[in-house]
């Protein structure tokens, strides 16, 4: 697990929500976001089943038994599981964006290849079932599998010519830039700035130089400020749009079926049941239905109580919940010791930024 | 540059410096070039998206912010980007985005692109008081009178 500046060392709350989380994710992400590629690369001839085998074969694994400790409790456990799960995460996000830059490729494709629009398509998720500790158990080894055939992919694609070595591990380090903690110094600047907030929803992407943030190419950016009279929340019910070569990955709830069904039905309502934020009638709440072309970002209200903050004080009062809507920015008694919900902080990777 | 890096940028500098055409021929000369596969292929999408991009933002653009609108039910040219919930309702447009290059996205360029406004009672039924706001292509919408 990448170390970075923000990391804290609060404590899990609920188990059972960070590891159901861990099963949706993994799920989400084998099913919609690899294994559909690889089904094109097969469908378009880039490499054979064949292939896979051989180079498995031929390659001893090098990731198999991270966070198999046995010694450790069941936190320590579900700590390594999750850093375990945000190292395939990345990958994945890594070998899809090489292969889709090397062959011609684009992510429309894939969202038909894994059933964005015909549920034929979609390939069965698995279920876990047992005790916290059987699932955890299950899967760590799940995880650890499904790394291996990243690794077997990558060097099949590699023998083949498709990717470079080099730049997958020039890529591999520019990856890790991207996460909710960008999310947190735009955010901090447009509270103290107005100006840079003015030119951040007028010119979206090409303003956040001035931060230091790369404006990554994912689209066009959508900006949308909360306020005291409008409450702005984003979904993408047709797959899972977010722009997240910037903020990093979305929540693990996000991509799933019940909120993007529920969130445009009758928004109030979900936001309080699901995430437990209670707008006031006063208050015009507006849902986002986005398209890959623009990514939205919602610029979550100024908690009060943080007048005279700095900037980087600011930068860590925001969630990744309240950068969909989902929720408010934080308390600054609330740093580090976030409320986990059913929904809402479940799965607070990449881990309390 | 070794002789077949030379052919390569040869070929990328007709396109980009002397608007070379694309055609197949040129397309795949370049893609042969396996080490520059990646610089080629961005290459000609993106030589042939700026034209795309001139020709539709000429060509479309009907509607303005506060135009009534609806959303078809079908949508003839294949364009996928419209949930079924929201086919056959009435809206208003909010915002105008233009024609948006996305090209990691999906081949080629999409319609103009419109932020619309709906009442979520008028969608789903109910009493809320809440709007949703979609990015919907002009493809799929047509004027309300």
């Amino acid at each position: 697990m990448a170390e970075h500046p923000h990391q804290t060392d609060s404590h899990m709350h609920d188990f059972e929500a960070h590891v159901r989380a861990a099963e949706e994710d993994l799920e989400y992400y084998r099913a919609k976001r690899i294994e559909p590629r690889i089904f094109t690369l097969l469908r378009r001839g880039f490499i054979e089943f064949a292939d896979l085998f051989n180079t498995a074969s031929a390659s001893p694994g090098k990731t198999g038994d991270s966070g198999n400790g046995q010694e450790k409790d069941i936190e320590g456990r579900v700590r390594a599981l999750e850093d375990a799960l945000d190292d395939y995460v990345r990958e994945i996000g890594l070998l899809t964006s090489s292969i889709g830059g090397a062959i011609d490729v684009v992510t429309e494709d894939s969202r038909v290849e894994r059933g964005d629009y015909n549920e034929f398509f979609r390939l069965t998720h698995r279920v876990y079932k047992g005790t916290l500790d059987e699932r955890v158990r299950q899967l760590t080894e799940d995880v650890a599998k499904n790394r291996r055939v990243l690794e077997v992919l990558a060097r099949a694609l590699i023998q083949k010519g498709i990717l470079n070595e080099n730049d997958l591990n020039e890529d591999r380090e520019a990856i890790k830039k991207a996460g909710p903690w960008n999310g947190g110094k735009i955010v901090a600047r447009c509270w103290i700035d107005p100006d840079f907030k003015k030119k951040l929803v007028s010119e979206g992407r090409p303003a956040l130089r001035e931060l230091g943030i790369p404006p990554g190419r994912v689209g066009k950016l959508g900006v949308l400020e909360n306020t005291d009279k409008v409450h702005n929340v984003i979904v993408c019910t047709l797959c899972s749009c977010y722009p997240y070569d910037l903020l990093g990955d979305t929540p693990w709830w996000y991509k799933q079926d019940i909120y993007k069904k529920r969130i445009v039905a009758d928004p109030r309502a979900i936001l309080a049941e699901m995430f437990e934020l209670k707008l006031p009638p006063s208050m015009e709440v507006r849902v986002y239905d986005s398209t890959s072309d623009v990514r939205y970002m919602v610029i979550p209200r100024r908690p009060k109580g943080t007048d005279g903050m700095k900037e980087e004080q600011l930068a860590k009062l925001v969630t990744v919940d309240s950068l969909i809507g989902a929720g408010e920015a934080i308390r600054p008694s609330e740093v580090g010791k976030q409320k986990e919900t059913q929904w809402g902080h479940a799965k607070p990777r990449p881990r309390d930024y | 540059m070794g002789p077949r890096e030379t052919e390569a940028a040869r070929l990328l500098a007709q396109l980009f410096f002397v608007g070379g055409k694309i055609t197949t021929e040129t397309q795949s000369s370049l893609s042969q070039y396996q080490s520059l596969r990646v610089l080629c292929a961005s290459a000609v999408n993106k030589a042939a998206a700026d034209k795309r991009v001139e020709d539709m933002e000429t060509k479309h653009g009907s509607f303005k912010v506060g135009d009534p609108v609806a959303v078809k039910q079908e949508n003839p040219h294949g364009n996928p980007r419209t949930p079924k919930y929201i086919r056959g309702k009435a809206g208003v447009v909010v915002e105008v985005h233009g024609v948006i290059s996305n090209l990691n996205d999906h081949r080629g360029l999409y319609p103009p692109l419109y932020t619309v406004a709906f009442n979520v009672k008028e969608v789903f039924g109910g009493a809320s008081p809440d709007k949703i706001r979609m990015d919907l292509h002009e493809d799929w919408l047509e004027p309300v009178r």
